[in-house]
């Protein structure tokens, strides 16, 4: 299986008054053909950065500072503004993290979809009229797609007037107007109460199994991953720290920071037990020491932790940048 | 507002919901209307206006206004120094001040929504380079900048417009530059750069609409002031050359008989008062309307 989006090395920094801060620091990621990505992390780990690295979204004082992204056999950062605005929208789409403003509060969702569908889809007709009737097709079609009742007559409506799973749904629609390959889903749940986030979810797992695109799902649930996603990504402070396939991960994990994340979420058959959070803080990200950057919050640190880790194969598929992974696991 | 068991009703877009909010405000109407009424008043002059108003007539020089003893019912305001009727001048002159100043509006408007969104969004040297031309200009007084450039280009009707606009476009500047600075940020914004939105695309079709009330508000309200400087210019004889009646030159002419004969001066003056005041407060109930700071 080739990858559809390779991503070596990737670094972005912001330059601040106080220093360079390193918001990815060197992630390799590798997206095949009809998988379910899933990128956990707490807020400030370089998930989101990551991915708007990718589509080169990332504007001053934000610099990709190194690293390579393939897409489709192509290389992004080669792409001049013009050819990158042409893979934005009809490869690569996004969802944004808030449904409840992602949607141009100014314009009916009718033509904040037409927009999409006139940017980037070449076969429509020519002719004028010809042309706003396949849009309008289409449009209704993909809200069709997404769940939305009477999609013809709510076109004509302003984002206001949907409620907040609607506007996921219709966020979701735009994104897929074109058919991308990848979909990259940014916290596509976090705005949305509980009912409405496992339906909006099934709709990507849905549309994605439909349509056989790509989907990185980025979370701090790692409860959404176990349900979604076939491999999953752990992001510390701007690194990779395990990846492999989600079931493994989830059910032996070999890093003491997924661990953590694991013992920290509240469990019914653990009813009586007091639940374990990771205690202190994420490390400014304003020059890091070289040492591993979980140290100051690892239950198990010894000495040797303090040198540069790298990231290690654990298991066929597994890697974890921990220097006790894949020892006392299992 | 909304009747929320009225569910077949479709619901009301934002404007329509300012809209009716401006239609409750009595007062912004009333000054509507007055607006409305000087526009129609300039669009038909020669269908309104009683008399010629450049004929001149030696025997009715300084003629009191109708109702002052040796007035004439059919010269209703009276007639200035030349013998010409003040009401079909102050009725002509209604065009000189509602075209020059919406005509400076539409300039500076342009010119200051394409610069501010320019220098909003694209930040970086566009930025630095517009601000710093909005600060220059915004140190010079406005009407002795203005005198000075009339000086040189010589009087005429374009000629004022662009003595004007020059200087005018930077109040719409700042705000949509303001505007823009806030909503280059929005969640929106983003989506739309990550759909492949050109620049242009997002400055005109993302975040132009979300910041046009503003901008429509602050032009109303300018228009006045664009108004009371364009009666300046006239009265200091820079503006509307004569015999074309112009508000400002008409309060000028007065000068001289204030005394004797205050009508001359005194009614183009009250029209300059009525027409500033009635845009003032219906630009200030669209901004009560359409500002979601000032609702209760």
């Amino acid at each position: 299986m080739s990858a559809l989006l390779e991503v070596k090395g990737l670094r972005t920094a912001f330059e601040t008054r106080a220093g360079s801060v390193c918001a990815v620091d060197g992630v390799d990621v590798e997206v095949h053909q009809g998988e379910c990505l899933g990128i956990v992390g707490e807020s400030g780990s370089g998930k989101s950065v990551t991915f708007a690295s990718v589509m080169g979204l990332v504007r001053a004082p934000g610099r990709i500072t190194a690293g390579e992204i393939h897409f489709d056999g192509r290389d992004l950062r080669k792409l001049s503004r013009k050819e990158l605005r042409a893979v934005r929208g009809r490869d690569i789409a996004m969802t944004m993290q808030d449904a409840l403003t992602a949607l141009n509060p100014a314009l009916t969702i009718g033509v904040q979809l037409a927009e999409v569908l006139e940017a980037h889809d070449e076969t429509l007709p020519k002719g004028r009229k010809a042309r706003a009737r396949a849009i309008r097709e289409r449009s209704v079609e993909m809200l069709g797609l997404v769940g939305i009742p009477s999609a013809g007559s709510r076109l004509s409506q302003y984002p206001h007037e949907f409620s907040g799973g609607m506007r996921q749904r219709i966020m979701i629609a735009i994104a897929l107007a074109c058919r991308p390959k990848l979909l990259i889903a940014d916290e596509p749940t976090t705005a949305l109460d509980v009912t409405i986030q496992a339906q909006v979810l099934e709709l990507i797992s849905d549309i994605r199994a439909k349509l056989g695109m790509s989907v990185v799902l980025i979370t701090h649930d790692l409860g959404v991953v176990a349900e979604h996603c076939d491999r999953v990504m752990v992001m510390y402070a701007g690194q990779v720290v395990e990846e492999g396939p989600t079931a493994e991960v989830i059910g032996s994990p070999s890093h003491p920071y997924t661990r953590g994340l694991l013992g920290s979420i509240p469990r019914l058959s653990l009813r009586g037990q007091p639940i374990h959070p990771i205690e202190g803080q994420v490390p400014d990200l304003i020059d890091l020491p070289p040492q591993c950057r979980f140290y100051s919050r690892c239950a198990e640190r010894t000495d040797a932790c303090l040198t540069p880790i790298p990231v290690r194969q654990v298991g066929p598929h597994r890697k974890a940048r921990c220097i006790i992974a894949g020892e006392d696991t299992e | 507002m909304t009747n929320v068991a009225d569910m077949s009703r479709p619901p009301e877009t934002i404007f329509q919901q300012n809209l009716g909010n401006f239609m409750r405000n009595r007062l912004a109407v009333a000054s509507s209307a007055v607006v409305i009424l000087f526009i129609l008043l300039a669009i038909f002059a020669p269908l309104i206006a009683p008399h010629d108003p450049n004929a001149t007539d030696l025997f009715r020089r300084l003629q009191p206004p109708a109702w002052v003893e040796g007035g004439e019912w059919s010269y209703l305001l009276g007639c200035d120094q030349l013998g010409r009727d003040i009401l079909s001048r102050i009725i002509y002159g209604a065009r000189i001040s509602i075209f020059i100043g919406a005509a400076v509006i539409l300039v500076a408007t342009t010119i200051g929504i394409i610069a501010g969104l320019s220098a909003g969004y694209l930040r970086g040297w566009v930025d630095v380079v517009i601000s710093r031309i909005v600060d220059i200009l915004l140190g010079f007084p406005y009407l002795i900048f203005a005198i000075g450039l009339m000086a040189m280009m010589g009087p005429g009707l374009i000629n004022i417009i662009l003595a004007l606009a020059y200087k005018e476009w930077v109040i719409p500047c700042r705000v949509v530059r303001g505007e823009t600075l806030a909503t280059r940020e929005l969640e929106y914004i983003e989506a739309a750069r990550a759909l492949g939105a050109s620049r242009r695309h997002i400055m005109v079709k993302e975040i132009l609409p979300n910041i046009l009330s503003p901008v429509i508000v602050v032009s109303t309200i300018r228009m006045a002031h664009v108004i009371i400087l364009e009666a300046s210019l006239s009265f200091l004889g820079l503006g509307v050359q004569p015999p074309t009646a112009s508000w400002g030159s008409m309060v000028s002419d007065g000068r001289a008989f204030i005394l004797e004969s205050w009508w001359v001066s005194t009614f183009p003056g009250l029209a300059i008062l009525l027409l500033v005041l009635a845009i003032n407060v219906a630009g200030q109930g669209l901004r009560d309307a359409f500002d979601p700071r000032f609702h209760e």
